[in-house]
């Protein structure tokens, strides 16, 4: 039986664990949890002790500082060699024409609409929505109860939170952050970050 | 000082005339207008200021528009010409109106009217990488407000910033002058931020006795507009021990090399601190809205990038969400002392190493309450 090994941290780790064990019953699913240092550098010598002949990976880690960390895995993971797929939750409803980059993730009840793009190492969480011929950029992130309208373009790393509605044909810029739920009805510079936390936007220059 | 100093719209208005539109203020980074038409917008002592780039030229005007008083720029920053979006009117760059759509036809302005139209200019300095502006049409010389070495310390760290920069503002339900008396107070640190800044740093109080027995003697009148330089200081504050590292921190053209915080305060309206040794900058841009309301404008940016990276933006959100915390903990404090004051509050008592505030207090009460001006 050829192995899936999820590797990362964080509770989407667990998360994805258990969706890809669920989902691919045929395959030995094995959680790698990744320790950090203070610098919240990743410790990578248990990647060593896989073959990557064996099986292949899930690199999965939260949204933690902008999206990087799992994409700086993603990396780290594919230099050693590792096959990377997407996962598309048995009970994710996505349309014909959908592409689906590497390391992507559907979660179960995530909809995608027709001829929309998710590009690698994207998140869907389970019950997020995208309407049809969007195109969702590399490594973003978006939880549950988030709606991205039909033809908007959400730039890559970018964050959209429980309650983001994107209206359609939006353009979200790169680095963005979604987080006060509500309907965002204009174009979003990158780097823009609406925090809950925050009286006002947290805006970018230069 | 007394309550009423934190409570009273009149001494409100009065602060705002007597201080606010009589010194220099922090108004924004040069970074942010370094190419033609680029611009950016404050309300500096509830005045609408733009600051606009005319072909590298700096100017600091009202941003109202002579027509029909629409604001002119209305982004906080942007890169548009100044031209008002009402009625197209357009301004060149000594406040002089250049163009009117169809002027003659429709206005019936004659050609001296036209010239007699001109935006309030404001002054406008820069010090390395900041903005200062004036209001009053008299500026006092910058040197007099600020001392030369607070100003070459200034010019130096400021060229040391990098170009990208997060913004964001948050509103605070305190009056402005507890932010200053709290920037000066080295003995809060430990008790306020005690899981947060004093694990870090270690702040120690001093206390200065020729200051603090200064502080209880008069201050002549004449003498205000000089007394007023001392409130500003800053450089190097306090050794930072066992400084964390992050990986960054070897992609930045770090400004100095000891490891120390880094704290400068611009009375009245701009402190700059750097907690991590010239790696990275905070800036506050307090803005008085209210008695008992001032909008904070956070900055946050790193020293010079070598080249860029990929994670910059990443860096600077987590290095404004630290500032947030830290911040946070002194609005949080400073909103319960406002809350408890009222007319007939207890006076605070203030202790030797507040020679600072006192003489802040002495200076502040006599400008106040006396016919005398800065």
């Amino acid at each position: 039986m050829d192995c899936k090994w999820i590797i990362g941290g964080s509770t989407f780790l667990d998360l994805a664990h258990d969706a890809w064990r669920r989902a691919r019953p045929d395959l030995r699913v094995e959680k790698i949890a990744l320790a950090q240092n203070a610098a919240y550098d990743f410790d990578l010598e248990v990647l060593t002790t896989l073959s990557p002949s064996e099986g292949s990976a899930f690199v999965a880690f939260d949204e933690r500082f902008g999206n990087i960390k799992r994409i700086e895995l993603m990396a780290a993971v594919m230099e050693r060699g590792f096959k990377l797929e997407p996962f598309i939750g048995p009970r994710a409803v996505v349309a014909g024409g959908v592409q689906v980059g590497l390391n992507a993730f559907i979660g179960d009840g995530a909809i995608v609409g027709h001829a929309s793009r998710i590009d690698y190492n994207s998140v869907l969480l389970p019950g997020a929505q995208v309407g049809s011929g969007a195109h969702v950029r590399p490594s973003c992130w978006f939880e549950p109860g988030v709606t991205v309208g039909n033809g908007a373009q959400v730039g890559a790393h970018s964050t959209l939170r429980t309650g983001a509605l994107v209206a359609p044909g939006l353009r979200i810029g790169r680095n963005c952050e979604l987080g006060w739920p509500q309907r965002y009805g204009d174009h979003v510079a990158a780097g823009t970050v609406f925090d809950p936390r925050y009286d006002a936007p947290i805006l970018t220059y230069g | 000082m007394h309550p009423r100093y934190y409570l009273d719209a009149e001494i409100f208005e009065r602060e705002q005339r007597k201080i606010f539109r009589k010194v220099w203020l922090f108004a924004g980074l040069k970074t942010l207008v370094a190419k033609h038409n680029a611009f950016l917008t404050r309300t500096i002592a509830g005045l609408p200021v733009v600051i606009q780039n005319f072909d590298g030229e700096l100017r600091a005007f009202e941003n109202v528009c002579l027509h029909r008083s629409a604001l002119i720029q209305s982004e906080p920053v942007g890169r548009r010409p100044l031209a008002c979006p009402y009625h197209a009117w357009r301004y060149g760059k000594d406040g002089e109106v250049t163009n009117i759509p169809d002027c003659e036809r429709t206005y019936g302005f004659s050609d001296a009217e036209k010239c007699g139209l001109r935006l309030r200019q404001f002054a406008l300095r820069a010090v390395g990488n900041l903005l200062f502006v004036h209001l009053d049409e008299n500026p006092l010389p910058l040197e007099e407000q600020f001392s030369p070495a607070f100003l070459t310390s200034l010019e130096s760290s400021s060229n040391a910033y990098d170009t990208e920069v997060m913004v964001t503002t948050w509103r605070g339900r305190y009056n402005w002058k507890l932010a200053y008396e709290n920037l000066r107070d080295a003995n809060h640190p430990r008790f306020v931020h005690s899981q947060t800044l004093a694990r870090i740093v270690n702040f120690r109080p001093g206390v200065n006795t020729a200051e603090f027995e200064e502080s209880a003697q008069a201050l002549a009148p004449e003498a205000l507009r000089q007394e007023m330089r001392r409130f500003s200081y800053g450089g190097r504050d306090t050794a930072i021990e066992n400084m964390q590292r992050f990986s960054w921190h070897d992609l930045v053209e770090r400004w100095g090399d000891e490891d120390v915080y880094y704290n400068w305060l611009a009375f009245p309206n701009l402190h700059i601190a750097s907690a991590n040794g010239g790696h990275s900058f905070t800036i506050e841009h307090h803005m008085p809205i209210a008695p008992g309301v001032t909008d904070m404008e956070v900055y946050r940016f790193t020293a010079r990038k070598k080249q860029p990276f990929a994670h910059s933006h990443a860096v600077l959100l987590a290095e404004m969400h630290g500032s947030k915390l830290v911040t946070g903990e002194d609005v949080g404090i400073m909103e319960r002392v406002q809350a408890a004051l009222h007319p007939d509050a207890p006076l605070p008592t203030q202790g030797a190493y507040e020679s600072t505030n006192r003489l802040v207090e002495r200076w502040y009460t006599l400008l106040m309450e006396s016919g005398h001006g800065l």
